[in-house]
């Protein structure tokens, strides 16, 4: 009897490890997975992002770019699908400030301005980031943009 | 497994054994532990590596914000390198500090974790040869990194990329250098930094010394050169006409090529863009390119003129404005070497005449064995040996009483064209005349009333050094006669005398006598040469005084000497080699021309004249030649022409490639081909950099262009190639003016 | 005997649990192969194609092995020194192109010794073959002309393939194919892959782009379930689509 017992045991931990486990394999290995292409899709956006502003399409874009800041609206938002999974991002800007000067860093004249891209994508949901048992499910990268960079033609 | 448990179930009822229950549960359990285990293992594995690609992705972009930090300091300040010091950028998720040279940014990713970017201009040698320039940074932003970044956008020519493998991260006399950094070019060396191991960075602690988990480097190297500066837009801008003269013979690879390193190719000028000759269908090439002439056509072949964005060049339009202040050059605080002309005899030996090259010309051939002073030239700064001049520092020539150029030649002259035979009697080439007579045409001139002894020319600029006011020139005698003479206040007169008065059986002289008619009627009808056998000559010389051409320019050319004088080297046997330290210039300088009958070779060479500059027998005869870094800055005409004698009175032309810029006040004239029944073979000729005629000539100073006298670009050669690279006109200036820089190369270390 | 019969019950539910178990692991171990290999494609191309320029990229078709392309093929221009790999440079400072890198994808040769069976293949509503989970990325580089001059400074001999079929061959299981003209090396960027597709450009105002859509299966898991190789793998696929910009010159 204490042997049946004993083995109850057991077994009661290895179905609840079993049961447990799984679903957070699960979880962790579709994150993994997911994970990757959020920033995959994070690059992709701040590339296609850059390219729009080297073209200038749509015109003007790239005057607009450098002379304010977008956090609210962002500059860009929306969603797409890879595989099975809907990623929402969004895209906000930053001036950078030259401390020096107490202003913006760089000037139009010199086409030097300097701006920081936020990107941030998520897919839990489309209002939050947050899913139960997965955690965070968010990717969030930044990088400086220089003027001189996206310039088509630095010629006048 | 079901069979398995089955039969030892049924071994178990058969023979109970205590135990056996438990012992079967454990191991299964046991098994199916292991099992979730490793299956867990292995997700989160999988997810380690994601966020590890997350973490190579972040390293990668902090590497870039690097880059493009520098990228917008360097726009502001072309000397840029770091050394800005202090905090430079202090804002929510990004912070920056310069430490002489050493630059760290963080830049916050994901909630609290940041990404690291350092660049480091500092060799970090202050305890070694202390070679840089810079003050070791505070012991905090000493970075342990082996890349370090080098501004060379100032340089002359390329400079050696160290890498710091010295004691300490430090750069050494020993370090290795795996590639140079080219002249105009700023290489930067960005690493980016980011994970788990770079927890303690915060916006007070940019640069921990010690990390204590993983984190994930990488390495982005850019070159950035200039891009854009004020007015500098186009491969080649000419305040006057653009000329370009490609053989007849229809070759399809016969074509001007136009392209740039920056954005649009593009041409300029303030008349007319006109390429004869080469493709028949398609002369002129230039993807994307633009030209932009005075009615904006491009006089070319059909489908270049269809290919082509021409557009009307506005006539107000600024020209890049290079100063003669603004041009680095050399002063007489450089090493001096005394103006006049030099010639390399046979031997190899240097003789020195203190007299300049037309006057040079006239007396030598009065006087063919006369030996002038030989001389060495060995210094620090140049160095003669066996017809081979190596210029290593700038130097200056010093103007002496009976001269103020620098000419360099071999014994026998140095032809520009074929029939450029030089000697002191014999028609001028007519066809190079009629070219002198139509630039003649636009000096400014005014018509003084004819008399009848003649007629007069007033010019209101002449260059009083040549003819000083009382000391009038005349040449000619007899039934014909010049007269030329200057007035203290800078006019200038040119009489065109004839007792005989054949000049008036040509044209009428009861209109305004057309300065061109007269000259064309005098040295152009046979009956008057015949009567007066120097006057091509003369108007050759009088026009080459006004700066007009013609003939042999400014006394280059063939110098006539008797069979007994040994007199067969030519320009390609002698050379003249720039070769100053890496990363600097070495700088020919003179008031007056320089005239180089010679091979031009070397980087980061560079010549500047106040007047003209000629070099004449330049170029190679490879194929494929490495292009040398050189630049040229006259304020009147430059010249160059490739001519290479074959023997046998036969002639090829060599090829032309530069690198670098070449700026005239006046006129560009490129002779690197001729149609010519000796000529056997063209050369083609090639620049990067940037073309200018800026029109100035004979002003005191650069205001618009097309202001002064000259700004044609005249071109001969199989093939044109030119690149418009604003990168070597930064070089050249004593002050780069700020503007963006762009990416010509990106790596991955 | 009450104990007995609980004990049979308790063997039969850990029996099934074991198998549950293996099957966890085993979906794991699927997914971690195969995002191990499509991690391995991504950055070889991202390194490769971050050091190109995008004026020197092409794209075409790849090779048909069963029914349809096995996939795309992308070539470009490199600039690092083949025997060092050292990134070379001209003297105004723009990449010294020293070889032509290909990247195309392929099934293997010799398929049944490899994988103890052959795939009968096939083919999507694009004309791509999509059953096979067992395509190979391969990389190779190619001197072009054949003896162009070496990593010499100065040097700029290297031309840009204008047609690579003849390079796309199949390898002999793992083994690469040699004898092409002006191969020099070929390595296996990713192995078990469904796809590797590749478009220049697919989108107006996105210039540069290069758009890569990279997919491999949980082929233990779907060995179980379906007949690899004879039927579609959407449920077993794992993908990786992303974009990467080269500078444009």
């Amino acid at each position: 009897m204490p042997e049946i017992i004993l083995s109850f045991g057991f077994f009661a931990v290895a179905i609840l490890a079993l049961m447990g486990l799984s679903l957070s394999i699960s979880r962790t290995d579709s994150k993994a997975l997911e994970t990757a292409a959020g920033t995959l899709i994070a690059d992709q956006l701040m590339g296609r992002t850059l390219a729009s502003l080297r073209t200038d399409s749509p015109p003007g874009s790239r005057a607009g770019f450098f002379s304010g800041e977008f956090v609210d609206p962002p500059w860009d938002s929306g969603s797409l699908v890879s595989g099975k999974t809907t990623f929402y991002y969004e895209l906000t800007t930053n001036q950078v400030m030259d401390l020096t000067t107490a202003g913006p860093m760089g000037e139009q004249a010199l086409s030097n301005r300097l701006m920081k891209l936020n990107v941030r994508v998520w897919w839990a949901s489309e209002n939050q980031e947050v899913r139960q048992g997965s955690g965070r499910l968010q990717v969030v990268t930044s990088r400086l943009i220089s003027e001189a960079e996206v310039l088509d033609d630095p010629s006048p | 497994m079901c069979y398995i448990v089955f039969m030892l179930l049924k071994w178990n009822f058969r023979n109970p054994v205590r135990g056996v229950y438990f012992l079967s549960t454990l191991v299964i359990s046991v098994l199916i532990g292991m099992l979730v285990i490793a299956a867990v293992f292995l997700s989160r594995g999988s997810l380690q590596a994601s966020e590890h690609l997350t973490d190579g992705n972040e390293a990668l972009k902090a590497a870039e914000s690097g880059l493009r930090y520098a990228q917008s300091k360097l726009s502001a300040n072309p000397s840029w390198r770091g050394d800005d010091n202090g905090i430079t950028v202090q804002q929510q998720g990004l912070v920056v500090e310069e430490d002489n040279g050493n630059v760290v940014g963080i830049i916050k990713i994901n909630g609290d974790s940041y990404s690291q970017f350092r660049i480091r201009f500092n060799w970090q040698d202050d305890a070694g040869d202390d070679a840089d320039g810079l003050v070791d940074p505070a012991g905090r932003n000493h970075l342990d990194i082996p890349y370090v970044s080098v501004n060379n956008a100032r340089g002359g020519s390329p400079l050696p990329v160290p890498r710091a493998d010295g004691p300490d991260f430090s750069v050494t006399e020993v370090s290795s250098s795996p590639y140079d950094v080219p002249a105009g070019t700023v290489c930067v060396i960005v690493e980016g930094r980011s994970g788990p191991g770079l927890s303690q960075l915060d916006d007070k602690n940019l640069n921990p010394g010690e990390v204590n988990a993983a984190v994930t480097t990488r390495v982005m190297e850019a070159y950035l050169r200039v891009a854009k500066l004020p007015a500098a837009n186009a491969a080649a801008m000419a305040a006057g006409d653009l000329l370009a003269e490609l053989p007849d013979d229809g070759d399809k690879k016969s074509q001007v090529l136009v392209g740039s390193a920056t954005g649009v190719p593009r041409v300029r000028s303030k008349g007319e863009v006109t390429v004869e000759g080469g493709n028949a269908d398609d002369n002129y090439v230039s993807p994307d390119g633009e030209v932009y002439s005075r009615d904006g056509t491009l006089n070319a072949a059909p489908t270049s003129r269809d290919t082509v964005r021409t557009d009307t060049e506005d006539p107000n339009a600024a020209f890049y404005k290079l100063s003669w202040e603004d041009v680095r050059k050399s002063t007489s605080a450089d090493t001096n070497v005394d103006a006049g002309t030099y010639v390399v005899w046979d031997d190899g030996s240097l003789h020195y005449y203190d007299m300049n090259l037309p006057e040079y010309k006239a007396f030598i051939e009065s006087d063919p064995t006369n030996p002038g002073t030989t001389v060495t030239l060995d210094s620090d700064a140049m160095k003669y040996d066996k017809k081979k001049l190596t210029i290593k520092q700038n130097v200056f020539v010093s103007s002496t009483g009976n001269s103020d150029e620098f000419n360099l030649i071999p014994r026998g002259g140095a032809q520009v064209t074929p029939d450029d035979e030089g000697g002191a009697v014999g028609p001028i080439p007519i066809d190079e005349l009629e070219q002198a007579v139509k630039r003649a045409s636009s000096l400014p001139y005014t018509v003084s009333s004819p008399d009848n002894m003649g007629a007069y020319l007033d010019f209101p600029t002449a260059d009083l050094s040549i003819v000083p006011p009382g000391s009038p020139l005349i040449i000619g005698s007899g039934t014909f006669e010049l007269q030329f003479y200057t007035k203290p206040g800078g006019e200038a007169t040119l009489k065109v005398y004839d007792s005989n008065r054949l000049f008036r059986t040509g044209p009428a002289l009861n209109a305004p006598p057309d300065f061109a008619k007269i000259v064309a009627t005098t040295v152009t009808d046979p009956d008057f040469i015949a009567a007066n056998p120097s006057a091509p000559l003369v108007m050759s010389q009088i026009l080459g005084s006004l700066g007009a051409g013609g003939g042999s320019p400014g006394g280059t050319g063939k110098i006539d000497l008797p069979p007994t004088v040994d007199a067969d080297l030519t320009p390609d046997n002698l050379e003249i080699k720039f070769e100053p330290p890496k990363g600097e210039s070495a700088i020919l300088s003179a008031d007056g021309s320089i005239n180089l009958g010679s091979k031009v070779t070397g980087v980061g060479g560079s010549i500047t004249s106040q007047r003209d500059i000629r070099l004449v027998g330049a170029g190679s005869s490879l194929e494929a030649n490495v292009e040398d870094g050189l630049n040229l800055y006259a304020k009147g005409d430059i010249l160059l022409s490739s001519l290479l004698p074959k023997g046998a009175d036969k002639y090829e032309y060599k090829s032309f490639n530069m690198k670098g810029v070449i700026y005239a006040w006046g006129d560009f004239d490129a002779r690197i081909g001729m149609e010519h029944e000796d000529v056997t073979k063209w050369g083609s000729f090639g620049l990067q950099g940037s073309l200018v005629a800026y029109g100035a000539k004979n002003q005191p100073e650069l205001g618009d262009p097309g202001d002064g006298d000259g700004g044609d670009i005249r071109i001969k050669a199989k093939s044109v190639n030119l690149t418009f690279d604003p990168a070597y006109l930064s070089a050249f200036t004593n002050e780069v003016e700020p503007g963006p820089f762009m990416q010509t190369l990106f790596n991955v270390h | 005997m009450v104990g007995f019969s609980v004990f049979t019950l308790l063997m039969i539910v850990l029996a099934a649990a074991l198998t549950r178990s293996q099957e966890v692991w085993r979906r794991a171990n699927a997914s971690n192969s195969s995002q191990v290999e499509l991690r391995k494609a991504f950055w070889a191309l991202d390194r490769d194609l971050k050091e190109t320029t995008f004026e020197t990229v092409r794209a075409t078709t790849g090779p048909v092995s069963l029914t349809g392309f096995d996939g795309d093929a992308v070539w470009f221009l490199s600039a690092q020194d083949p025997t060092t790999g050292e990134f070379l440079r001209t003297d105004d400072g723009h990449p010294l192109w020293q070889r032509n890198i290909l990247y195309y994808a392929v099934v293997p040769d010799q398929h049944r010794q490899l994988h103890g069976f052959d795939c009968a293949g096939g083919a999507d509503g694009d004309g791509y073959e999509t059953f096979c989970p067992h395509k190979v990325l391969l990389r190779k580089v190619i001197d072009n002309p054949p003896g162009a001059a070496g990593p010499v400074v100065g040097s700029s001999d290297q031309e840009l393939l204008l047609d690579v079929s003849p390079y796309l061959t199949r390898p002999q299981g793992y083994a690469p194919s040699t004898g092409e003209p002006g191969l020099e090396s070929v390595t296996i960027a990713a192995k078990n892959l469904i796809e590797f597709r590749a478009s220049l450009e697919p989108n107006p105002g996105w210039n540069g782009e290069v758009s890569i859509t990279l997919s491999a299966a949980r082929i233990e898991e779907a060995s179980r379930l379906i007949r690899v190789g004879s039927e579609p793998l959407d449920s077993f696929a794992q993908t990786f689509s992303f974009s990467l910009f080269p500078p444009l010159k």
